[in-house]
């Protein structure tokens, strides 16, 4: 899916404050992907999802105190963390295991809070490249397959993957150039 | 410059075509070997390598952290779908409310117990959400009990009911949830708890200024909307003054 020039997270940030509704699909369709996978990390796959909407509604009811000087990422993610506090928090009755604790609260929490942020940003990013190339980005990177196994899954040319994954690549590190360079 | 990559809408494109796969380290050394003879030639090829290697450098990040875990690799072939996205809460966003009202729903909504998560609050002092408070649920009739937690969220609280040890309704019964005002009598019916005793509640927080204690009737399917005779559990989340309060009764 291409999502619509004004969709960077600053831009989604501002949106939000504003209360525009659409701001609020746009800001889940780029970050859901990434801010699921998060909470997964410390919940599981079972609470994660109720994290999730949870986390969008907070940022939803809370986007008037969002700063656009602020990367909206990381704004987002410190809700999701905030959530995901939460919900271990209110596990009475369950164990909760230690390390996830301390990598959830500790210095590492706010390491990888930033470090899933940047993975939010390239993944909303990717979702701006043209499909054709989109595709072939998300299998090789998040998939993990590589341009010969992209080819045989697609039925297409291993040089039409090449291609396609050399421009793909090219195209995203100009796009987060422009998004770095728009938030100056 | 060799074997010039196919643009598939029929222009070209000048770059080598294997530098993504020289980065994710997919060719072989005689391949690999071939490849860095032409850039040691190629100085275009040679910028749009590094190009090509800041999208790779961010691409290989956030593929490795968005990576599911290993044991939901191994639990599912596919990933589970996202669920949809949540519906904007147009009209509590939107309303706004005296600053009078706030204040005072702001002092009722006082917990029985302070939050618990002493362990828990590293690093959160800038996330900008609202703190849980929580009472707990005394037994009127039986022997049940449980928790309620409430979260006054910019104008809208949520609120969350677990029950422990209620009978299983019977046949054509159920457990319904009230706002009560004990001098008053006065009852607002906020909804019906889950078979498994639970419950999520959605209401503006300036409802929570008229009353003090959340009830948990046993109702029957019989058309009546009105409270039956038999509460079963009463949870006091501040007291008939305006200030917090903790006891159940």
């Amino acid at each position: 899916m291409e999502l619509p020039d004004n969709a960077g997270g600053r831009a989604i940030g501002i949106r939000l404050a504003d209360h525009d509704e659409t701001a609020l699909e746009d800001a889940y369709a780029a970050y859901a992907p990434a801010v699921l996978a998060y909470v997964s990390k410390y919940v599981g796959r079972d609470e994660a999802e109720d994290v999730l909407q949870r986390t969008f509604l907070d940022a939803w009811r809370h986007a008037g105190r969002y700063d656009p000087r602020q990367r909206f990422t990381g704004w987002l993610f410190t809700i999701a963390h905030r959530r995901a506090v939460d919900t271990l928090r209110n596990r009475r009755t369950q164990v909760v295991d230690v390390e996830t604790i301390r990598d959830l609260t500790g210095e590492d929490g706010r390491e990888t809070v930033e470090r899933f942020a940047d993975a939010a940003d390239v993944r909303a990013a990717v979702g701006k490249l043209p499909d054709h190339e989109r595709v072939v980005i998300e299998m090789a990177y998040f998939e993990d397959l590589t341009q010969q196994e992209i080819a045989t899954r697609l039925e297409l040319p291993l040089g039409t993957v090449k291609a396609r994954a050399s421009r793909g690549t090219r195209r995203l590190a100009t796009l987060m150039r422009a998004e770095e360079g728009g938030a100056r | 410059m060799s074997d010039l990559t196919q643009d598939p809408t029929g222009g070209a494109d000048s770059t080598h075509p294997d530098l993504v796969a020289l980065l994710r380290g997919e060719l072989s050394n005689a391949e690999t070997l071939r490849v860095a003879e032409h850039l040691d030639e190629c100085e275009a090829c040679r910028a749009d390598l590094a190009d090509t290697a800041v999208g790779h450098s961010l691409l290989s990040g956030a593929g490795r952290t968005l990576q599911p875990p290993a044991s939901a690799v191994e639990a599912s072939a596919e990933p589970a779908p996202l669920p949809p996205a949540p519906t904007p809460p147009g009209l509590l966003a939107r309303w706004s409310r005296p600053l009078a009202l706030v204040a005072a729903a702001t002092a009722l909504v006082v917990g029985s117990a302070a939050v618990t998560g002493v362990v828990l609050r590293g690093g959160d002092e800038d996330v900008p959400v609202a703190t849980p408070q929580q009472a707990d649920f005394e037994p009127v009739e039986g022997s049940g009990s449980g928790r309620v937690q409430m979260v006054d969220d910019d104008g809208a609280v949520s609120m969350t009911i677990e029950t422990r040890d209620l009978p299983k309704a019977g046949k054509g019964e159920f457990y319904q949830v009230w706002l009560f005002n004990p001098e008053t009598g006065k009852m607002l019916s906020l909804g019906i708890l889950g078979p498994e005793g639970k419950g999520g509640f959605e209401f503006p927080d300036t409802l929570l200024g008229g009353y003090q204690v959340v009830d948990v009737s046993l109702e029957k399917d019989d058309g009546d909307p009105a409270h039956s005779v038999t509460s079963v559990l009463r949870a006091t989340y501040a007291g008939s003054d305006g200030e917090s309060g903790t006891a159940a009764g």
